[in-house]
């Protein structure tokens, strides 16, 4: 069902998403400045379906969690919900010892603050909590948990990078800057504890569209 | 008190008091803390999306003279020397972009406030780098909010990631913890007047 939708939205959002990625796609400086000339010579266009950004089309794909701001908070605690279920599974096998394990019951905890902030955040605005999945992870030894958490913390960060600029709510808004820095952090910590660079991206990170987060979600640890 | 208080800031641009009110909750309270100061300033200005696109300015450029002083001295070497390039690459390549956003937006980019930073070792480097980093962090993630050019938040969101990936990996390499928190502490009024006070 997933898959089926986020072809449909990649499909109806060709044009938004082509100029999004060419804009902030790796290109330092420059790019980040095509962005925002491209954004500001679109601002009369009719918004992309999925009431997604009309500048970016940065926001498609969380519609199938809710309308607006509410969706993009379930569509958050989905990805929450697995994070800290991968913390718990990393932390039941046995296989972490010194600074990762510290890091990993450290960061178990800070994902759980995450999703009971969320989840707040979603009683309060009247919905219900998304349906949990049941992901299979890897943590057969922990080289294999530290790249895990570091391809689920990385797409957690872009996945909320990639829905800023959609938030209609400041209190929303700055919920969500604050945990998608935190989980910038937690990219770069499993980076430096695999001798890997922290900031691959360079100077800017990269946001990610919903429908390609939840396909590179399906791969990783099959939901 | 931390290392922050070294840090000197010359200039009486609105974006230079904003920075050595930061500065100073951050020496304070922590370089995070530097968030609720921020957003509770900002706020109280009504600052435009070019006031707020000056204060990030402010901030980078301490941030490349900092990294760019620290890698003058000599006393860096090895993984933190690669990093420290690195990270100062991104912060010039920041102030840069930064800008170019505030001309796009028909403003001035404001005088820019002149650092004075000092970097005696490695283990000096480190401690600073964290803190100034953790600031960085907070400042973005207090100034976002106040932000409403959806393609400036897009930057300003970028840019946040980027902060806290530099700040993870320089308090991973200073021993401490990466991620001290799951959010940035809250700082009453009350403190942010303090701190504001020592000005």
């Amino acid at each position: 069902m997933q898959e089926t939708s986020a072809i449909e939205e990649l499909a109806s959002d060709a044009s938004s998403r082509k100029r999004f990625l060419k804009a902030v796609g790796g290109t330092g400086a420059a790019g980040m400045l095509a962005a925002f000339i491209s954004a500001c010579g679109s601002k009369k266009e009719e918004a992309t379906p999925g009431g997604s950004n009309p500048n970016t089309g940065a926001g498609t794909g969380t519609d199938q969690y809710g309308k607006g701001d509410v969706g993009i908070l379930r569509y958050a605690i989905t990805l929450e919900f697995i994070e800290s279920d991968f913390y718990k599974a990393a932390l039941a096998s046995g296989n972490l010892s010194g600074r990762a394990a510290t890091i990993a019951k450290r960061f178990a905890a800070e994902e759980q603050k995450h999703v009971q902030a969320l989840s707040a955040a979603i009683s309060a605005a009247g919905a219900q909590l998304p349906a949990k999945v049941s992901p299979k992870f890897n943590t057969g030894s922990q080289q294999a948990i530290l790249q895990q958490g570091l391809a689920l913390e990385g797409l957690g960060a872009a996945a909320l990078l990639g829905q800023v600029d959609r938030i209609q709510d400041k209190k929303t808004l700055a919920l969500a800057i604050r945990m998608h820095s935190v989980e910038g952090r937690h990219t770069a910590a499993f980076a430096s504890i695999l001798g890997q660079d922290p900031a691959p991206e360079g100077a800017f990170a990269q946001p990610a569209f919903a429908s390609d987060v939840l396909n590179q979600l399906h791969s990783l640890v099959a939901v | 008190m931390n290392e922050l208080h070294a840090i000197e800031i010359e200039g009486m641009s609105r974006s230079a008091f904003l920075l050595r009110g930061a500065l100073a909750v951050g020496a304070a309270y922590g370089g995070a803390a530097a968030g609720p100061f921020v957003a509770q300033a900002l706020a109280q200005d009504s600052a435009s999306d070019v006031d707020v696109l000056n204060f990030a300015l402010g901030l980078e450029n301490l941030e490349a003279s900092f990294y760019a002083a620290a890698l003058k001295t000599g006393k860096l070497s090895g993984e933190v020397k690669t990093l420290a390039t690195e990270f100062g690459k991104h912060e010039t390549t920041h102030a840069d972009t930064l800008q170019q956003l505030i001309s796009q937006l028909g403003g001035t980019a404001s005088g820019t406030a002149k650092a004075k930073v000092v970097v005696r070792n490695q283990a000096d480097f480190l401690k600073l780098a964290a803190q100034l980093e953790d600031l960085g962090v907070g400042a973005y993630n207090g100034a976002v909010p106040a932000i409403q050019e959806p393609a400036v938040l897009s930057a300003a969101g970028s840019i946040v990631q980027t902060e806290a990936r530099h700040a993870a990996a320089m308090r991973f390499h200073a021993g401490l913890e990466p991620a001290p928190s799951a959010f940035d502490p809250a700082l009453s009024t009350a403190q942010v007047q303090a701190a504001l006070k020592k000005l």
